[in-house]
């Protein structure tokens, strides 16, 4: 009896443990995220503003995980148009993104996510928007059926954090001060002020975050995603491209140029998979991808995962444009036109973000024997800088396979050495033999057994060349160079100043009045901010939205109008 | 005996269960992109009577490396004899002298299990102006700071016959460099620090320090002693 006593409170004690555990884990480590635009439909060349946030699943706390998010812009039944990768700082970014002038007038999705989203199965960020092309006149594309009950004017009513005017009816160019109401918890909002649209109503950040999209990732039980929390993760196999088999225990290289000799390298797994950290010192760069030591005769090959690849189709139920919505549609086309042509697009202030320093992956840090090639004769090419030069190198020829060997000064005993280019793993030597002292700026040597990781090298050669040499040399079989795109971020503020920045005669109609993604809220007091009205009139929308910092979503609206009567009183 | 196997198993089974609905950590990123440490192999033909190492095993360390990150759980031994920190690959068991200005700090904790600090510092030799950095053990940091140089010399060679033959061996023993960082900045830097050379180097403040030193019945006969007077003195004298 006591036996069973002991096991019932172990078992109990089990069961508590699993239980916590397991609240533990979805509360603090799967994501949500959440994107916020300035409005729902745009002119292709106009800039679609956002604020990305990356939130806590289960508490909707902002997530301190993930520091890359994705957006892509996809249209119906067809592949993304656009792919964005951004920065994220403490749960959110904020940024545009530039609408190519060539896209046609339909109707995009909007997808946005975080890699670590992937391993849970969890639901993507889904938000339509509408694109018309500048020149598009006859504007009979379809739309989606709305079907979205929650939209700001909805909201307004039920909400006790409210908006307050100066006034309900503007005239153009007239201040206006928006007051925002009190908050239980301190929060940071997005605010836009944009021209009421019919054609496709926004979706609250309270609805989205109430009941996410169906379209989701597979869950993965592998969990094999990791947490993009010091950057961008890249993933990918290597593959025998005959037979198709993935290619298991094989070391993959990366670097990129820079003046200093610089590696990272992964070792695949037992399914020919790798992953590698591309932190800040990767972001915007051109990457150098190889795979070290391929036997003769094999044709093995880098293939790198599509970050935004989406486990659906978007194929939505469409019915044809209204007449009212295309009048709409073409007074944006008009005002779009208006400021291209008087170039009237300089509204945005955007904050400079801090420059990131980086860490440099160095292949070592010990002093080298440096020869500058511009204090000697000029020399044909790289045999002939050695032969001259380089007393402790040989460079061999048989047949047209050059081979370039290196004196250890420890064991005397001749090894080929690791060649760097431009700070990039040189993946086959032959490529180099034609540069000449012309070419070359300087060779740093370092003739001893070098280790870096778990690998093993005989000696350094690392040349520096006058104009990124690397560039111009074709990349071996085995090797990949891709660019791996800036990642977006930074906070921009687009406010409208009739007062200083236009003329009374110069042409003054803005769609967008205010937007700014970082307008702090304080627990016990109001918080004020104002913007101009333009020329251009019609019914306009305040909405501020975001997340507090206690994890409550946010909405909340208000119109105003914008007339241009005149006012008779005052002659 | 059944019921204590059942036991046993069903408590290994549900942790083990509750484990996979956990995410991925950061820790795991951590430890999958961890800093790669870099170096020249390390092959040591020569013999000694001595020890060239600080300590006789491995310690497991914590590294700050120069670009600001840190690697853990690695096993290194300070070579006194070259000031070089060589690390033990677990992968391929090599030996790596590590790029000494690609670390600037290491913690172990030795067999008493006190933690020890080194620091990579710069020592200007004060004639030449010439620069070079060496590893020193960081025993106090304050406005006096006290570092040791865990220096390991030859002192003499000695012949020994083995299978008939005669070799000459070097014999090493530890011969530490101590530095002392005074409130001004300047350094004072000895192999043997006694009470009289240390109160030198505070003129104005010898009798206060004297006292002191009487006070708490210390001494200048060990290492350990001169840290508790610098402790005292950055605790008493300099805050």
């Amino acid at each position: 009896m006591r036996f069973l006593k002991q096991v019932f409170f172990l078992l109990a004690l089990q069961i508590v443990t699993l239980v916590s555990g397991n609240i533990y884990a979805q509360g603090s480590g799967q994501e949500a995220v959440y994107l916020q635009t300035d409005r729902t439909t745009y002119i292709a060349g106009e800039p679609v503003y956002y604020k990305f946030y990356v939130l806590d699943a289960e508490n909707r706390k902002r997530s301190e995980i993930s520091k890359v998010g994705y957006i892509l812009i996809r249209a119906a039944n067809q592949n993304p148009v656009l792919k964005i990768k951004v920065d994220i700082t403490t749960g959110t970014s904020n940024g545009r993104i530039v609408l190519p002038d060539s896209l046609i007038s339909g109707v995009y999705k909007l997808v946005a996510f975080t890699s670590m989203m992937k391993n849970q199965g969890a639901p993507l960020f889904n938000k339509e928007i509408v694109i018309v092309n500048r020149f598009d006149k006859e504007l009979n594309f379809k739309l989606p059926i709305p079907a979205l009950t929650d939209t700001f004017k909805a909201l307004q009513t039920d909400s006790t954090f409210v908006i307050t005017t100066d006034k309900t009816e503007y005239g153009p160019r007239e201040k206006v001060k928006v007051s925002l109401g009190k908050l239980n918890s301190k929060a940071t909002l997005a605010v836009s002020v944009s021209e009421e649209t019919n054609t496709f109503p926004d979706k609250t950040i309270v609805k989205t975050m109430a009941g996410l999209s169906n379209d989701a990732f597979k869950i993965r039980p592998e969990n094999d995603y990791l947490p993009e929390s010091t950057g961008k993760i890249l993933r990918g196999i290597v593959q025998d491209e005959m037979s198709g088999k993935n290619i298991s225990d094989v070391v993959v290289l990366l670097s990129r140029i820079d003046s200093i000799p610089n590696l990272q390298y992964a070792t695949t797994n037992s399914n020919g998979f790798f992953q590698l950290l591309l932190d800040d010192y990767y972001n915007g760069k051109q990457l150098f991808l190889t795979i070290k030591d391929v036997p003769t005769g094999q044709h093995w090959k880098i293939r790198l995962e599509d970050d935004f690849e989406l486990p659906y189709k978007w194929n939505p139920s469409m019915v044809l444009n209204s007449g009212s919505s295309k009048a709409q549609l073409a007074k944006s086309q008009q005002i779009v036109y208006i400021n291209k042509t008087y170039q009237l697009n300089n509204d945005v202030k955007e904050e400079p973000t801090p420059e990131k320093s980086s860490v440099c992956p160095r292949f070592y840090y010990n002093p080298v024997k440096t020869t500058v090639l511009s204090d000697f004769v000029p020399l044909n090419d790289f045999p002939e800088i050695v032969v001259e030069l380089f007393p402790t190198i040989q460079v061999n020829k048989n047949k047209e396979t050059y081979k370039v060997q290196m004196m250890n000064v420890t064991t005397f005993v001749y090894s080929e050495p690791v060649i760097f280019l431009d700070g990039v793993y040189v993946d086959d030597v032959n490529k180099i033999m034609g540069l000449g002292s012309d070419k070359i700026k300087k060779i740093d040597l370092l003739a001893a057994e070098r280790v870096f990781g778990d690998l093993v090298f005989n000696g350094v050669i690392a040349i520096t060349s006058n104009s990124n040499e690397i560039l111009k040399i074709t990349p071996a079989p085995q090797s990949l160079r891709i660019k791996n795109e800036k990642r977006q971020g930074g906070n921009m503020l687009v406010t409208v100043q009739p007062d200083s920045l236009r003329s009374a005669t110069t042409p003054f109609f803005k769609q967008l009045l205010y937007w700014n993604p970082g307008l702090e809220l304080n627990e016990n007091s109001t918080t004020s901010f104002g913007f101009y009205t333009s020329d251009n009139t019609g019914d306009f929308i305040i909405r501020a939205e975001g997340i507090s910092e206690n994890g409550t979503p946010v909405s909340v609206c208000k119109s105003i109008k914008v007339t241009n009567q005149p006012n008779i009183t005052d002659k | 005996m059944k019921h204590t196997i059942f036991v046993a198993l069903l408590m290994f089974c549900i942790p083990a269960f509750s484990m996979t609905s956990f995410p991925v950590g950061v820790s795991t990123v951590d430890s999958v992109f961890a800093p790669k440490l870099t170096g020249e192999s390390y092959n040591e033909f020569k013999r000694f009577k001595g020890n060239p190492f600080i300590t006789d095993d491995w310690m497991e360390s914590e590294i700050l490396l120069a670009t600001g990150q840190i690697v853990h759980k690695k096993d290194i031994k300070y070579n006194g004899l070259l000031d070089q920190v060589v690390w033990l690959n677990p992968v391929n068991s090599n030996q790596v002298i590590l790029d000494k200005l690609s670390l600037n700090e290491f913690w172990y904790v030795n067999m008493k299990g006190e933690q020890v600090h080194f620091r990579r510092i710069d020592i200007v030799e004060s004639a030449t102006g010439h620069h070079s950095q060496v590893f020193a053990e960081a025993a106090v940091e304050g406005k006096i700071s006290f570092f040791i140089q865990r220096r390991i010399m030859r002192v003499e060679a000695e012949n020994i016959i083995e299978d008939n033959k005669t070799y000459s061996i070097d014999v090493l023993e530890p011969k530490p460099l101590y530095y002392i960082k005074l409130p001004s900045g300047t350094c004072f830097v000895t192999g043997r620090i006694t009470r009289h050379s240390f109160l030198k180097l505070f003129p104005d403040q010898r009798k206060v320090i004297n006292k002191l030193l009487s006070k708490n019945h210390l001494n200048f006969r060990s290492e350990s002693a001169v840290i508790k007077t610098i402790e005292l003195l950055n605790r008493e004298l300099f805050l």
